[in-house]
This record gives C-alpha cells, structure tokens and sequence, in this order.
C-alpha cells in the first residue's frame, strides 16, 4: 500500500461521478426514503445551477402535478433531471429549463420528483409558487437563450459560472 | 467500540460507500466513501475492536510503519467520530 492510499483510508463523496451515484439514490428512493444530492448540469438553468444547488427528492406518488422537476432514465438509459411542462394520461412532456428540446416518457420511468432545493444557502419549496415561476418561464421559452445569456451575465458569479 | 446499527456498505465502482439505511432522510453530499483499507477497518469495527486491535490487523495486511498507521487509525476513527457513526464501549 502506498502513503497515499493509507492517508486517504476515509474521504468524502466528491471525487464520486454522478453516475456511480444515481444508482444508489435510486434504490434509496425506490426504499421510500427521502434523498439529498448536488445537481450536475446545466440544463436545468436558471433554476438549477450545476454542482452548487442541492436537490431534495422523494419516490414519485400518482400525484405528479405540471411543473414538477423529476428524475427519470431515458431510452438511453441515461440518467436525466428535467420539468415536466405537460401531463397527458400516463405520458409526460419533459423539458430542461435552459433547452429547446422535449422528451416524451412514461409516467412509469419517473424516480423521484424534488421537494425542494437549495442554492447558496436559499431554501425554495416545489410549491405553486415555484410552479407559478416555472410556468412564467415557459411561457417565455422562445426568448430562452437570450434571457439566459443575460441572466449568466449578470448572477453567473454568484452560481459558480 | 464499534460501529452503530443501521449503517452499510454499497460497493459502486471502485469505491466503497457508507450508507445510512435508518434515516428517512439521506444527504449524499456529505456521504462517506472508504478506500481499500478503509474497508478493511470499517469491517472489524461493525463487529467491535479496540484501537490495538485495528493496529495490529493493519500492520498485518499492510507493510506500514506502526507510527504512521497509528496516526491513520486514528485520522479515521476521527471522522467516523464526526458522523456520530461510532459507540465506544
């Protein structure tokens, strides 16, 4: 054994990737438990920044509400967070904040739905206030990349950009 | 001492991580990940040991001098200390 190995016999999480991760946030879910973990990505921009935000999520229950933020695995088995911005019988419209394109899953493929998040230090609920905001953004969603460049220009620093 | 109930092992890729399966509520930030002989430590405590025990299991499994693999028992028994993960007999 190295003196390095036997100096780090403890460490915490970060050097973990997110994708070793998720699996094992998925079985804490799927056990009803409630989970807490940092966003990577920017997709979910201006409402989620990466690798500073902290999301708090639970197992999905029938109660999925429009504008929720969810956790699902695509046909690619990929691992994606993203809003649901439309709700038809067992099928979901899905977009990230900061995209242009929409995906259309499975009500069944949903992991965890967030509760709440929390950005330097900002506790915000995934209440109808915050779906009220993330509808205004839909609504705004051609002029995406302009506000979005604004936005990353004028807080960016503050998020870690 | 030893390690308190509700606590277990994932392995994913290459590590070892510490979950807590009592909590309702699980914050992966701020989760513990083990190495090799973090592991190794970790498995004797879940069953009770004293601090020379840890020591002599250490000096047998790996070429190491006692000072320093007495300082890493104790860095680590520090830190499981910090996550209120340890009851001392």
């Amino acid at each position: 054994m190295t003196s390095l190995e036997r100096t780090t016999s403890w460490k915490m999480h970060r050097s973990l990737q997110s994708r070793t991760l998720i699996p094992l946030i998925e079985a804490e879910l799927q056990a009803g438990k409630q989970v807490t973990f940092r966003v990577k990505g920017t997709s979910m921009r201006p409402f989620l920044w990466s690798n500073v935000t902290n999301i708090t999520m639970i197992q999905p229950n029938d109660l999925l509400k429009r504008f929720d933020i969810v956790l699902y695995q695509n046909d690619q088995h990929q691992y994606v967070l993203h809003r649901i911005i439309r709700i038809k019988g067992t099928t979901l419209i899905i977009q990230g904040d900061a995209l242009m394109n929409r995906e259309i899953i499975a009500l069944g493929s949903v992991i965890g739905v967030a509760l709440s998040y929390e950005t330097n230090h900002k506790n915000r609920q995934i209440n109808q206030w915050h779906r009220f905001q993330a509808w205004l953004w839909h609504q705004l969603r051609f002029a995406r990349r302009i506000l979005l460049a604004l936005i990353k220009r004028t807080w960016g620093k503050k998020y870690g950009e | 001492m030893k390690i308190k109930h509700g606590y277990i092992l994932r392995n994913v890729a290459s590590e070892t991580i510490v979950v807590p399966t009592q909590e309702a509520a699980i914050n992966f930030n701020g989760i513990l990940t083990l190495n090799e002989s973090g592991k190794l430590l970790w498995e004797r405590l879940s069953q009770g040991a004293t601090e020379a025990e840890l020591l002599e299991m250490l000096m047998e499994h790996y070429d190491v001098q006692e000072k320093e693999a007495q300082s890493d028992i104790e860095l680590f028994l520090d830190k499981l200390r910090a996550h209120h993960i340890l009851e001392d007999a």
